[in-house]
């Protein structure tokens, strides 16, 4: 064996003296030729796309536990606004920003459902969309959202730091989207009730201080039930559900939240389990009805 | 010798759900644990999608101490999206006590193999405990020694950049730990503690191994290497 080539692009330490560019995560200067920022390791191709606008850029974390749905979520929401079918309508800016609504409507087409998100955060898929309604179309607001892993998110939530990323994200955001699978929230409440707390105890943290910590947060906080399609009561009345289910969340929110609300949302009608020659469960739509998936973002937008 | 024990995989426990330190022994500390979470690998991160495949890992840790790992496929991975989990067995030490081991991770890692420790069992215990390895490694006859006469100018571009600071990844090596072996013989003992190294995993930001192995030399990968700095190195046959 013989060494033939060896190939190296410095892009990472480009010699270029130019730092004026800054990370819209954490406001780290990057040079023009690095791809990935060197502290919070956020793509640098969303930063570039924002700088090039002149709209206000507001970040919305959409936040949960592994495996409550993230990334179908925001795949089907941004397939929703890309259509344009409801009052509120989205364009897409970037390709990097088509990726999480590409691999969610063609899993979801196939028949299964889009691969775990790996917690390493240069996997994470980033959105910068463009909203507007349609009636006030000069209402344009540049949205932007990471597809968290679910780990990473618990992670961080217990050793604050561990993501950089996600503490800059969340501490710039203007709005949460804070999802909990009611699934898990029927059958073991507990975790998931202890989960959604630590996450709101977390998001307070970071947009309260020592002068505010009395006052309630005013930050609009959406708390979204997913996988209501075989909940019906989570669906009619996803606050009855909180309270009954998840009463410390619950209990939480009336306490330190002055602008929040529940909500319900589905994205397949209905599904199944198939088990492979290797064991491997895998959960099988049989097909795609979304529902309730616009009326959380349309609501936290209208907070102002 | 006494090593510290933690399996990393992703699991419905009481305390997570999804990829985490499943079980450690007791003389593993929070900021030891901290950095195994941050070097040990996630979803989809081994490069080869064969089921039989694995990566050897070498890493620093806090506290000097040092980890060897193995990374492989486990069992289905329980929130029933169809994949395999990834789990890393990893063994904590001090470089210190790797002295009559010649401070070579491989010998380490042969010897804690051998003994039946970094294996993948499908019941991962919570708490493991630490584990006792010989006070000298059980070295290879001479008969295994792998022939590594023609990885020569590998193995020596590769010194070369790795002591000028560069990180390097070697690509389209089909058995990187022949190549390893010979890499190690040509460092000394302080440069083999602090040499990092993968030989099966994708490369990230979040995992900055000096040295890193490929199996193939895609243009993809080529790409990510350099993205992050790292010398790209491809052999032929």
């Amino acid at each position: 064996m013989t060494l033939v080539s060896e190939q190296f692009l410095d892009s990472s330490r480009c010699s270029s003296q130019d730092t004026t560019n800054r990370c819209i995560c954490c406001g780290a200067p990057f040079s023009s030729a690095e791809t990935h920022c060197q502290a919070c390791h956020a793509p640098l191709d969303v930063s570039r796309t924002i700088a090039q606008r002149n709209t206000a850029t507001r970040f919305v974390s959409l936040l949960g536990a592994s495996g409550a749905g993230k990334t179908v979520y925001l795949g089907m929401l941004l397939d929703m606004l890309s259509k344009g079918t409801h009052d509120l309508q989205g364009v897409a800016n970037g390709t990097f920003s088509v990726a999480v609504q590409a691999d969610t409507v063609t899993a979801l087409e196939h028949r299964r459902f889009p691969e775990k998100t790996a917690s390493e955060a240069d996997d994470w898929q980033w959105v910068h969309c463009e909203l507007s309604f349609r009636r006030r179309r000069k209402n344009l607001i540049d949205l932007v959202t990471p597809d968290f892993s679910g780990e990473a998110i618990a992670l961080e939530v217990e050793r604050p730091g561990t993501y950089p990323a996600i503490r800059s994200v969340v501490g710039q955001s203007q709005a949460l989207l804070i999802l909990c699978d009611s699934i898990r929230g029927s059958e073991s409440p507990l975790e998931e009730d202890l989960f959604a707390v630590k996450l709101a105890t977390y998001v307070c943290g970071l947009h309260t201080n020592d002068a505010r910590r009395r006052a309630k947060l005013g930050l609009p906080v959406a708390i979204v039930f997913t996988k209501c399609d075989g909940a019906a009561e989570v669906r009619d009345n996803p606050e009855k559900f909180a309270e009954h289910n998840l009463p410390r969340t619950y209990q939480y929110c009336a306490r330190h939240l002055s602008n929040y609300r529940f909500f319900g949302a589905s994205v397949v009608g209905s599904s199944a389990t198939l088990v492979d020659e290797r064991g491997c469960r895998r959960q099988v739509p049989f097909h795609v009805e979304p529902r309730g998936l616009l009326e959380p973002l349309m609501w936290v937008m209208n907070q102002g | 010798m006494r090593v510290e024990q933690a399996t990393f995989t992703s699991a419905a426990t009481c305390s997570h759900r999804g990829y985490h330190l499943v079980g450690r022994s007791p003389g593993i500390n929070d900021q030891v644990a901290q950095d195994l979470v941050r070097w040990s690998p996630t979803h989809a991160a081994l490069a080869d999608a064969d089921v039989n495949a694995q990566s050897v890992n070498w890493f620093p840790v806090s506290d000097g101490r040092m980890a060897i790992a193995r990374t492989v496929y486990g069992g289905p991975e329980y929130s029933a999206r169809g994949a395999l989990q990834i789990v890393t067995m990893t063994l904590v030490l001090h470089g210190k006590q790797l002295c009559d081991y010649d401070y070579n991770p491989l010998h380490l890692y042969r010897t804690a193999s051998v003994l039946g420790l970094l294996r993948f069992t499908s019941h991962l215990p919570a708490q493991p405990t630490a584990a006792d390895l010989p006070d000298r490694h059980l070295s290879a006859s001479a008969a295994e020694q792998p022939d590594t006469k023609h990885y020569q100018d590998i193995v020596e571009r590769s010194i070369q950049l790795l002591h000028g600071g560069h990180r390097v990844g070697l690509a389209n090596i089909p058995d990187p730990m022949d190549v390893l072996e010979s890499l190690l013989q040509h460092m000394t003992p302080t440069q083999r503690l602090q040499l990092s190294f993968t030989t099966g995993l994708k490369p990230s930001h979040h995992r900055p191994f000096q040295l890193q192995f490929s199996g193939t030399a895609t243009a993809g990968l080529k790409a990510k290497w350099a993205e992050q700095g790292i010398r790209c190195i491809v052999a032929t046959t």
